[in-house]
């Protein structure tokens, strides 16, 4: 019997990332340039931390908003590295990470056909969350298209800054930009900052830190990023009260809390970790400008990206070859693994996806490999 | 360009001058005469191998000296003569309930034991010694022994 799945879910496409995990999995001695997180292990002192948690049994229910100390800990970091207080009681709720509380918000602000803004390329998680919310995306490439694509539904405004997959992220000037629009259209920003601590040039504006934009903006981080901490999935929200309490409300059913031992781990990383995240920070930005200087180097015109771990290439110009076919035969000769930037928007389809969340031994060698399959 | 070049070596003191002048985006001279100049002003006193010698190649021991302070050098003339003996694989002047904090490697219990005895216990500035023989060896200039190497993650995600 074939199950008959929800009409939405069953409208939206399979992941394009999904696809090419698939085919490169089957292969051995993969130099993978693929991998959308960092090669660090979570801190010593936070999996001690995690160890001694389960060790004392913390392994029970937490509070639905998360560990109140937590969400102290949470609102007191924001605030010493952005410069916007929240009330730890009503405006932080933690989740099981970043994804599940974007999912949170879409589905908490959003009735069926509303529209929200996004830019593409962007994360490939906004638009099907959007969309199972009962939303509709609607994709902007720059900031001065957003005034002509808002209707009377739209609700929201996604941004994702420093940007998976381009690594680009906002300044000061664009994040007023934005700021004024939707203040003029009455709407919302949801701002996914989980790179935040992945700015190589200046440091991350907070988009709720803009004057009055506090009020309209629910801010989306968590520990995956800064903290190499993906697999313990723990993400929070920063969010006026209403916006927090509505969110909590859908999370206390379908995941009750985050994960206890988690919780706690996050806590020893706020508190003794700022260390940890600057020397893993320096390292990106050697790897970074290391990708960049050899891409130069082999003919690609590329700008430096400001921030997070990803370059976003134009391959089709230099080699006539398209983002997959460049990725399938990079792979096939080279055994050296990107993404295709289709998996980001059909638009993108000259493009690959190179993380640089891997060794400097190991894109040293991936480097010579690209210019390698370049020659032939 | 001094320190970044200091970091990699201490991480890898086998990598290449070529690797070093592609990650710092220098040339391969520029940064073979920074090590000479380095090397030279002494900041980077020489490169080592960590061997896992847990106990297949003779036996180490921490030995503790107790010693005395000669006017104007401290314990300064003690400790480099002790350095100088090769069996001496490291050299520390530490606070607490002794002076000097040793390293001693020989080829079986009683060579080492007999070095100290007749060659550090017996020095004119040397009032006493403890030996500790080494059992086992977890890490060592931080490198921990028998960690595996290796990426657990997923080879592509989003």
């Amino acid at each position: 019997m074939k199950i008959p799945t929800n009409k939405t879910l069953a409208s939206i496409p399979p992941s394009g990332i999904r696809k090419f995990f698939e085919i490169v999995a089957e292969r051995k001695d993969v130099i993978s340039l693929s991998v959308g997180e960092p090669d660090f292990d979570a801190p010593w002192c936070v999996r001690e931390a995690a160890i001694a948690a389960l060790e004392s049994g913390e392994t029970h229910y937490t509070p639905n908003k998360g560990y109140s100390e937590l969400r102290s800990e949470i609102a007191k970091y924001f605030s010493r590295k952005f410069g916007v207080d929240y009330s730890a009681e009503t405006e932080v709720l933690v989740g099981n990470g970043a994804s599940e509380i974007f999912d949170l918000v879409v589905r908490s602000i959003l009735n069926s056909g509303d529209e929200v803004i996004l830019f593409s390329p962007s994360y490939v998680m906004y638009a099907p969350l959007i969309q199972l919310a009962g939303g509709v995306p609607i994709f902007v490439r720059q900031i001065s298209e957003i005034q002509k694509k808002i209707s009377p539904r739209t609700k929201a405004v996604v941004l994702g800054y420093p940007s998976n997959p381009t690594g680009a992220t906002f300044g000061k000037s664009e994040l007023q930009k934005i700021a004024k629009i939707v203040e003029q259209n009455n709407l919302l920003v949801i701002s996914d900052e989980i790179y935040a601590e992945l700015s190589f040039e200046k440091k991350h504006i907070a988009f709720a830190s803009l004057p009055k934009m506090k009020a309209r903006t629910a801010t989306v981080s968590g520990f995956s990023k800064a903290f190499a901490f993906t697999g313990l999935r723990l993400g929070y929200l920063l969010a006026p009260a209403d916006l927090t309490a509505a969110a909590n409300k859908i999370h206390q059913y379908s995941a009750l809390c985050a994960n206890s031992i988690s919780q706690i781990a996050a806590i020893e990383a706020l508190k003794n970790c700022d260390s940890e995240v600057i020397k893993m920070r320096e390292e990106y930005k050697m790897r970074r400008d290391f990708c960049v200087r050899e891409l130069k180097k082999i003919g690609f015109q590329i700008q430096k990206p400001a921030g997070a771990f990803y370059l976003f290439l134009n391959v089709h110009k230099k080699t006539g070859l398209s983002g997959e076919d460049f990725a399938l035969q990079l792979l096939e000769k080279e055994e050296v693994a990107v993404v295709p930037g289709s998996a980001f928007g059909t638009e993108f389809s000259d493009f690959v996806r190179i993380s640089y969340a891997t060794s400097l031994q190991n894109l040293e060698i991936a480097f010579e490999k690209i210019e390698h399959f370049l020659k032939n | 360009m001094k320190q970044k070049l200091l970091a990699l070596l201490k991480k890898d003191p086998r990598i290449s001058a070529k690797s070093l002048a592609k990650i710092l985006g220098s040339t391969e001279k520029k940064v073979e005469a920074e090590i000479q100049k380095l090397l030279k002003s002494g900041e980077i006193v020489g490169f080592a191998t960590v061997l896992n010698s847990n106990g297949k190649d003779g036996i180490e021991a921490m030995v503790e000296v107790r010693a005395t302070t000669q006017r104007g050098r401290g314990f300064d003339e003690v400790a480099e003569r002790i350095a100088r003996f090769p069996e001496v694989v490291n050299l520390f002047l530490i606070s607490g309930s002794h002076d000097l904090n040793l390293l001693v490697r020989g080829k079986s219990l009683a060579e080492v034991a007999n070095f100290v005895n007749r060659k550090v216990a017996v020095l004119e500035n040397v009032t006493g010694t403890t030996t500790h023989f080494l059992l086992k060896k977890y890490k060592e200039d931080s490198l921990i022994f028998g960690e595996k190497m290796g990426d657990k993650r997923l080879k592509v995600s989003a």
